[in-house]
């Protein structure tokens, strides 16, 4: 009886198509949204671990995690270096990471730092950064970029590159005066600072070296490594600390809103990363409600084809009575063909849904910093798939019933 | 004394019997109401009746789609009465063969698949395949085995019906107007197969049909409107 299914299913295709396509393309868009959710959940929340507090200037803390930690947006005040000096050498704190940020290459953004970033930044857990090839900077003009950065810009240890003003891709001026050379390639850790480059804080003042006029010097300015290493940072943008306890945190935090010599906001990561998460929740609500949508068309759409095919049906259903199909025979099949229906749809959306995901990875990457892992199907998505199978069998319940008494007042005598 | 008994045996097995039959759909005025009618088994008989005569119930009630309201309706010495809407169900799918008027074909299924079509609702059958070869062979529908039924002229049609009522070896066949969508040509052409295939296989042949030409192919004529005392009166 299934080939028998099958068989009507390829006759009544053009219909019959149009639902599967359309529960196909609902379940891939319910289903991506899930995943993409849930990958960008987990992109975001490991994108740092292990860190009790980034503080910066006074503002809010979603812009100033935003920056720090994803390189999205712009920061807006700086904070002195004196300031980070000072909160370092607190007892209470175990390792400090500075950032020093607004400079570009190529549109990836250059991360003035330290060599805490490679000791104690750690994210998913407990991975730390580790170098592919070449050693971390030991001079100011050194660099060490991101695996993306790397693959992208064709890039190898020892190469020079020219680092740009600003943050825009098409910055106005290159630091063309004081090139970099590549000491090292980080391996890739599936986070934000895949795109980044770093540099130490000093070689961050090498570059604005004779700016003071927020333009480029005129005459060239040649440094010597010992005048390198007598330059001293100003400001940062930003800094990530680890405390020696976690019991600290709350009044470590209330130390540093109150800090005298300047404002600072200090933030807790992964609290700053749930409120971020919780704006981005609108959006994906309403996602899911257009995909919800497009189900109910499609399984109206099952519903409707199955209800008018059942007049044209009629003398197909005396046929197989006349050889032997009872009354429930009859039901079976238009209840077999919305299952069918909705089944092959299903298969089809799990597959649309992978093959888009896998797709639009690297764009997701580049563009939001998000590193979508393509997962098996959990729980929500096989209540979803279930639930999905059970109403389109609701929904072919209908005709077959009406297929059912119909067959049962035709017989085998057929009066059109 | 044996032999006696061998014959009242076989006097009593009918192909149909029916004894008081009456009936009427649900709620609604009767339509049928026999008193008594009687085809042996291996008869051919021709049933012919203007519509309105009750002929659709009649049909419906002999392959076991409808249960009759009061009487006894014997088919092949069974009292469908006593049997349930899917044993009835069971019982038809292997005993009686049906043809109809037009649209015996399912359209998008082969030859094949449609003479084979009743093999989906009962129990499979090795040497069915095998059968329905040769049953190609005698129809003269062996070189459209695999095309699909829409390809085929209404003759060759009717007698893949043919061939389809006939794949079970059915003690019964009930063929109700299978030649009136014919032209004479066609419609010869298929009574004398038919005819070939019951001198092979000797089922009871019921034929239903306004055209009393055909009544020469048959051992007796009934007409339905003379038995069914509903229009009678």
């Amino acid at each position: 009886m299934i080939s028998l299914i099958l068989k009507s299913f390829r006759h009544r295709w053009v219909t019959s198509m149009v639902c599967l396509l359309s529960i196909a393309l609902s379940t891939g868009l319910f289903l991506g949204i899930q995943q993409i959710r849930n990958s960008a959940r987990e992109s975001f929340t490991d994108a740092v671990s292990k860190a009790d507090l980034l503080v910066g200037a006074r503002g809010g803390s979603l812009p100033l995690l935003l920056y720090s930690i994803f390189h999205l947006g712009q920061p807006i005040n700086n904070i002195s270096y004196s300031t980070f000096e000072d909160i370092e050498k607190h007892p209470a704190i175990s390792w400090a990471i500075p950032y020093s940020l607004g400079d570009s290459y190529h549109g990836h953004r250059v991360v003035g730092t330290s060599n805490a970033l490679f000791e104690h930044y750690h994210f998913r857990g407990d991975n730390k950064i580790s170098l592919k090839a070449g050693n971390y900077f030991s001079r100011p003009d050194e660099v060490v970029i991101g695996s993306v950065v790397a693959k992208k810009q064709k890039l190898k240890v020892g190469d020079p590159i020219i680092l740009t003003h600003g943050v825009s891709s098409e910055g106005i001026f290159q630091h063309d005066q004081t090139p970099f050379k590549i000491s090292g390639i980080l391996n890739s850790t599936a986070t934000p600072l895949d795109k980044a480059l770093f540099i130490t804080l000093q070689g961050m003042e090498l570059l604005h070296e004779g700016w003071e006029s927020g333009v480029p010097p005129e005459e060239q300015t040649q440094l010597s490594e010992e005048e390198m290493n007598r330059l001293r940072p100003n400001q940062i943008t930003s800094f990530l600390i680890g405390l020696k306890s976690r019991m600290m945190v709350l009044r470590f935090k209330g130390m540093i809103d109150q800090y005298k010599n300047e404002p600072l906001t200090a933030t807790i990561p992964a609290l700053g990363l749930q409120e971020l998460w919780n704006t981005v929740g609108y959006v994906e609500s309403a996602l899911s409600l257009i995909s919800l949508c497009v189900l109910a068309v499609g399984l109206m759409g099952i519903f409707i084809a199955l209800y008018s095919s059942l007049q044209e049906r009629r003398r197909e259903m005396a046929l197989f009575r006349a050889v032997g199909a009872g009354t429930f025979h009859i039901f079976l099949m238009l209840i077999g063909e919305a299952f069918f229906l909705v089944f092959m749809g299903l298969i089809f959306g799990l597959a649309l849904n992978y093959l888009a995901l896998y797709l639009i990875n690297t764009w997701f990457i580049d563009e939001f910093s998000l590193f979508l892992s393509l997962k098996a199907p959990g729980t929500s998505e096989f209540i979803f798939i279930g639930s999905t199978l059970i109403s389109g069998v609701l929904a072919g319940t209908i005709p077959a019933i009406k297929a059912y008494r119909q067959s049962l007042q035709d017989g085998l005598t057929v009066q059109l | 004394m044996g032999d006696d008994w061998r014959k009242r045996k076989r006097s009593k097995m009918s192909a149909i019997q029916l004894n008081h039959l009456k009936f009427h759909y649900t709620q609604g005025p009767l339509v049928l109401d026999i008193p008594e009618l009687k085809i042996e088994q291996s008869e051919k008989v021709f049933i012919h009746g203007p519509s309105g005569t009750g002929k659709s119930t009649f049909l419906n009630l002999v392959s076991g789609i409808l249960s009759p309201s009061q009487g006894d309706l014997l088919v092949l010495n069974q009292n469908l009465a006593n049997l349930s809407a899917g044993a009835r169900d069971q019982f038809r799918g292997k005993n009686i063969g049906y043809i109809f008027q037009s649209f015996n074909l399912i359209p998008y299924l082969t030859i094949k698949d449609n003479i084979l079509l009743g093999q989906h609702f009962r129990k499979s059958d090795f040497n069915i395949e095998h059968r329905a070869d040769q049953l190609a062979k005698d129809l003269n529908i062996s070189a459209h085995y695999n095309k699909k039924a829409t390809q085929l002229s209404l003759g060759q049609q009717q007698r893949v019906a043919c061939a389809r009522a006939l794949i079970q070896k059915p003690q019964l066949v009930i063929a109700d107007e299978p030649t009136s969508s014919l032209d004479d040509k066609n419609t010869i052409e298929f009574m004398n197969l038919l005819i070939k295939e019951w001198e092979e296989l000797k089922f009871t042949l019921v034929f239903v049909s306004h055209d009393l030409t055909l009544a020469r192919y048959f051992d007796r004529t009934i007409a339905l409107e003379e038995i069914n005392k509903v229009v009678s009166i």
